[in-house]
């Protein structure tokens, strides 16, 4: 009986391990963020990116390179409500509070999902947060060589590097800011992103920010994991901003102690 | 033998659920004291399905019958919509005249209004976060 109990005993340990270390590894069911588990890897074309996609990270990584002073100007003029600089959204100016853009690539990390289109000439991004449509050009074109700055960047240009996406993205408006702790980048910002499908159910992004007059240094990404989310679809969600005042009104500024603004 | 399969099997349900890590959550609710959950009893007003979060707007009467307006931030109508509940369903819920003791963690400004954790309606229909600062389970 005591053998018995023990191999019993064992058993369950041994299936309690091997089922949190798979829990961990995949992520986990939560209706918010929606990162999804989404059943074991299946056969999957890597050239083909299309699907909706969700991930969690809040940034490119936690710390940013060394800034430079006009960097650093920018970044004090910053005040975010998120990080160790947060002030209650009602006494900062992120510019998401008036129904600003995101721009890119903060959009990425605003936790909603996107999907990815794939066409004879582009592979389009559809962001779910004010349903942006993000056009990344795969017909060959070159980067302009004076670019516009604009929300999500002037013109982004995609091309296969093996079984790695990679897009050169040019002409930022500097008015975006890089993240929800507001890092900054000028309108000379140059950014790559390289996109990996790992497997059916995982997409991992790495991006690399060339921006001198804001940082002495590449800032390169950790990957930043997405996932599938099979069975989701992109739903209605725009930044309205008679609704934004409204909350404002209503809720956002009395509780940062903002009254009759 | 079944009897400690039963046991073995509890316990190791018991280890997994609280090995399991907490899920994390978007938002710092930087506005809101979230050491404190408190209770206020009201009236409906309002419920607005809106972005960038939904809103409950609800009057509290005291004993001498003065009267102060009340709201609470909800959770953004997408994570709403993904957890089921339609515009119809919410605004059914939440109609105006309705009375309801809403939960949540009051501004840290004092001003009346929480971020929102749980209603409990008169006739004991409940509805509760799905998820962000308020989320309380």
């Amino acid at each position: 009986m005591r053998n018995s109990f023990t191999r019993v005993f064992t058993a369950v340990l041994v299936v309690l391990l091997v089922s949190s270390l798979a829990f961990a590894q995949r992520g986990r069911s939560d209706p918010r963020r929606g990162v999804q588990y989404s059943g074991p890897s299946v056969p999957h074309d890597p050239h083909d990116l299309t699907g909706i996609w969700r991930g969690n990270a809040q940034s490119l990584s936690k710390e940013p390179p060394a800034i430079t002073a006009w960097g650093k100007q920018q970044f004090d003029a910053h005040k975010p409500s998120y990080g160790p600089r947060a002030v209650p959204p009602a006494l900062g100016n992120d510019p998401t509070g008036k129904c600003d853009p995101l721009g890119y690539p903060r959009i990425l990390f605003f936790g909603r999902p996107f999907e990815i289109i794939q066409t004879k000439d582009r592979l389009l991004q559809l962001f779910e947060w004010g349903r942006v449509l993000r056009e990344i050009w795969t017909d060959g074109r070159a980067l302009p060589k004076d670019p516009d700055p604009k929300w999500l960047g002037d013109t982004a240009v995609g091309k296969w590097d093996g079984d790695t996406f990679v897009v050169n993205t040019v002409g930022f408006d500097e008015r975006t800011w890089i993240d929800h702790f507001g890092n900054p980048h000028s309108e000379d910002m140059h950014l790559q992103e390289r996109y990996h499908r790992l497997d059916r159910d995982t997409l991992e992004i790495v991006v690399t920010i060339d921006d001198p007059k804001t940082y002495t240094k590449s800032w390169v990404s950790d990957k930043l994991t997405f996932r599938l989310q099979a069975n989701d679809r992109i739903r209605e969600d725009f930044c309205v901003p008679s609704e934004e005042e409204s909350f404002n009104q209503g809720v956002r500024n009395p509780a940062g102690g903002v009254f009759n603004k | 033998m079944k009897t400690y399969l039963i046991i073995v099997l509890f316990v190791a349900a018991c280890l997994l659920a609280v090995s399991t890590p907490a899920i994390a959550h978007h938002g710092t609710g930087i506005s809101y004291d979230l050491s404190k959950l408190v209770s206020v009893k009201g009236v409906v007003v309002k419920f607005a399905l809106s972005n960038p979060h939904s809103q409950l707007y609800f009057d509290v009467t005291d004993d001498k019958g003065n009267v102060e307006h009340w709201s609470a931030e909800m959770n953004a109508p997408t994570n709403l919509e993904r957890a089921g509940y339609s515009r119809r369903q919410m605004l059914n819920l939440f109609s105006p005249g309705s009375e309801v003791t809403v939960y949540g963690f009051r501004s840290k400004s004092g001003a009346p209004v929480v971020v929102f954790s749980k209603a409990v309606l008169a006739d004991g229909r409940e509805f509760k976060s799905q998820g962000g600062p308020g989320n309380i389970e």
